[in-house]
């Protein structure tokens, strides 16, 4: 009976910390200035790109919070890939190329398959030659001010080379047999 | 596990009243129960690295060496197992040069996990759920006398196969950068089959002829909890502790005795349940992580008199027989696994102690093991380990007082993990 008191007072005091919160956190706090508004979660982030106001996540390919790793990691990205990418950063399970949309609903193209990424290429990170989005909150306190600078903002879709290449090619008309002259 | 306390016991009355001239002075006293010290190491990489992982475990095994490594998972992964034991047992007299032996190969699954890792904003929060055989029982031992010594022909052959697994159901969470925690819950279960044969033909018309046909079977049934904790203070130092709590097993019981004395045949047969609980063991685990190289070494101490049947008819007999039987024991690993990230393989080293829990009285030679290991990233998705291990260990009897028993065995483990 004891021991299961002790059993149960372990669970207990774990179970507390990770009821209670620590230093692990699921979802991305609430900004200042923003606690009233109802924000909706249109892909996997709080914000549209990470980079708005992170501005170095560019030096932490894994992410700021996950430890220290071997320097071979960013020679041969297959090893970090393999044991820190996080799985969720994976475009194989949120495909980016949607997201820019600002058609409001999402339409699944069947043609379409999620490219792997081979190497280190977080999320956030834009493929080149593509702006950033530029996100300045004059005035965070005043949550509707910068409501609406987000509202001007609209986001844009972003051209993939593959996309590109697809304009260029020549449509595959079929030609029509003429019976008369 | 009582079997070697019948055996002890049969052999001591016919001693007593069929052949006086041997003699068994210790043989009554001891119990021998197979739960105890017999810790198979888990996964490929693992043995690879002489079973050193309290530090360094970070898949899916960390259920079994530290749940906090869980921690550092960050992809959905999927393993496996298989491992491969051959057996070899040699037994030698005391007085003369006469010598036996046999051999015992054993291809068992080994394992199966899966790993969730939830998504986080900071941190991480892994869950993980397996079975893993985390004990084997298998064992065979083989005697023979020619009957120049006191006139009677023996031979006995005693095998054992079977083993525990143990379905965890872990989680581990960071609750620092550098400092993480977990805990599983553990159901243990399996069986153990042992099979004793002895016969001894009198060649004196004084004597009698004997032999026995013995099969016990048992079946496992336990729950434990495990607690880990995993801290790396900077990049190259990790440090791991673990604490198992006491597991009371469930132990189902059939048993059929075949007796033959001089033509005259007996049967018994029987089924019982009893208990046995083992104590607490503790581990502690440093890694030195020097970019492609790292080193690593484990402890488990585990006190083995404290080990207790309940349950049992002729219990407090019983538990006095353990704490004459038993000794505390500090098993202790030792690993090195070098990396070549050019062509995505590891290569490890390791050495193990794995000390028998008995009293110094019966041991010859302590368990150990050398071990080696290589370890393949495939495409980035995918792990292939395979792992080596030559280990030996001397025995007195138990109740054969001028019988030794050598073993020695070589393991081979291949495990697979993939990461979505």
């Amino acid at each position: 009976m004891k021991k299961k008191i002790v059993l149960l007072g372990i669970l207990l005091v774990i179970l507390g910390i990770m009821g209670i919160g620590c230093y692990t956190v699921l979802t991305h706090p609430r900004v200042e200035g923003e606690e009233g508004q109802v924000v909706e979660h249109t892909g996997r982030y709080y914000r549209e790109h990470c980079t708005d106001c992170h501005g170095d996540y560019h030096n932490y390919p894994y992410g700021f919070y996950y430890g220290y790793y071997p320097d071979y990691y960013w020679s041969y990205p297959r090893w970090g890939r393999y044991y820190a990418y996080p799985w969720w950063w994976d475009r194989y399970w949120w495909d980016d190329d949607y997201y820019y949309y600002d058609d409001g609903e999402y339409e699944p193209v069947s043609a379409e398959k999620a490219e792997r990424r081979r190497g280190l290429a977080p999320p956030y990170v834009r493929p080149e030659g593509t702006p950033a989005v530029p996100f300045v909150n004059p005035n965070p306190t005043k949550g509707k001010e910068s409501q609406e600078i987000k509202d001007k903002l609209k986001p844009i879709k972003i051209e993939t080379k593959q996309e590109q290449k697809k304009e260029e090619k020549p449509k595959e008309k079929k030609a029509e047999r003429r019976r008369t002259e | 596990m009582r079997r070697r306390f019948i055996f002890a016991s049969l052999l001591v009355l016919s001693s007593v009243f069929l052949f006086p001239l041997r003699v068994f002075p210790q043989g009554y006293d001891v119990v021998d129960e197979a739960t105890a010290g017999n810790f198979f190491v888990v996964g490929a990489r693992a043995l690879g690295m002489g079973g050193a992982c309290i530090a360094v475990a970070t898949d899916a095994t960390a259920l079994v060496y530290n749940p906090a490594g869980l921690a550092r998972v960050t992809r959905i992964e999927f393993s496996g197992g298989l491992t491969h034991q051959r057996m070899d047992n040699e037994t030698r007299w005391v007085f003369s040069s006469q010598h036996d032996g046999t051999f015992q190969n054993n291809t068992r699954f080994s394992s199966a996990n899966v790993v969730l890792p939830v998504p986080t904003y900071r941190g991480s929060l892994v869950l993980a759920l397996g079975v893993n055989r985390v004990q084997s029982f298998d064992k065979i031992m083989e005697f023979g006398d020619n009957g120049l010594y006191d006139g009677t022909e023996e031979t006995g052959i005693e095998s054992q196969s079977g083993g525990l697994y143990l379905w965890s159901l872990g989680a581990a969470i960071d609750v620092s950068p550098n400092v993480s925690i977990g805990g599983a819950l553990n159901l243990w279960s399996g069986k153990n089959n042992y099979t004793w044969l002895y016969e001894r033909i009198a060649m004196n018309p004084q004597q009698r002829s004997v032999k026995y046909d013995d099969a016990i079977k048992d079946r496992y049934s336990g729950f434990n909890a495990k607690f880990g904790v995993r801290i790396q203070p900077n990049k190259y130092v990790i440090i791991g502790g673990t604490i198992d709590s006491p597991v009371t097993y469930t132990i189902k019981e059939d048993w059929d005795f075949f007796t033959d004395e001089d033509g005259e045949s007996y049967y018994d047969y029987g089924s019982s349940e009893y208990k046995v609980s083992l104590p607490f063991s503790l581990g502690t685990g440093v890694a030195l992580n020097l970019n492609n190289l790292i080193l690593a070494g484990d402890i488990n101490y585990t006190d083995w008199t404290q080990m207790e049947y309940k349950r049992l008819e002729n219990l407090a007999e019983a538990n006095r027989q353990i704490k004459d039987t038993y000794s505390d024991a500090l098993r202790f690993h030792l690993g090195a696994e070098f990396l070549i990230p050019q062509i995505g393989t590891s290569l490890r080293a390791g050495f193990y102690q794995n000390p028998l829990p008995y009293k110094s009285r019966w041991i010859k030679k302590d368990r150990s093991f050398f071990t080696a290991g290589i370890g393949f990233l495939i495409d980035q998705v995918m792990t292939l380990d395979i792992a080596w291990a030559y280990g030996s260990w001397e025995l007195q009897d138990f109740i054969i007082e001028d019988l030794t028993e050598k073993y020695s065995t070589d393991r081979i483990f291949v495990s697979v993990a993939y990461r979505l």
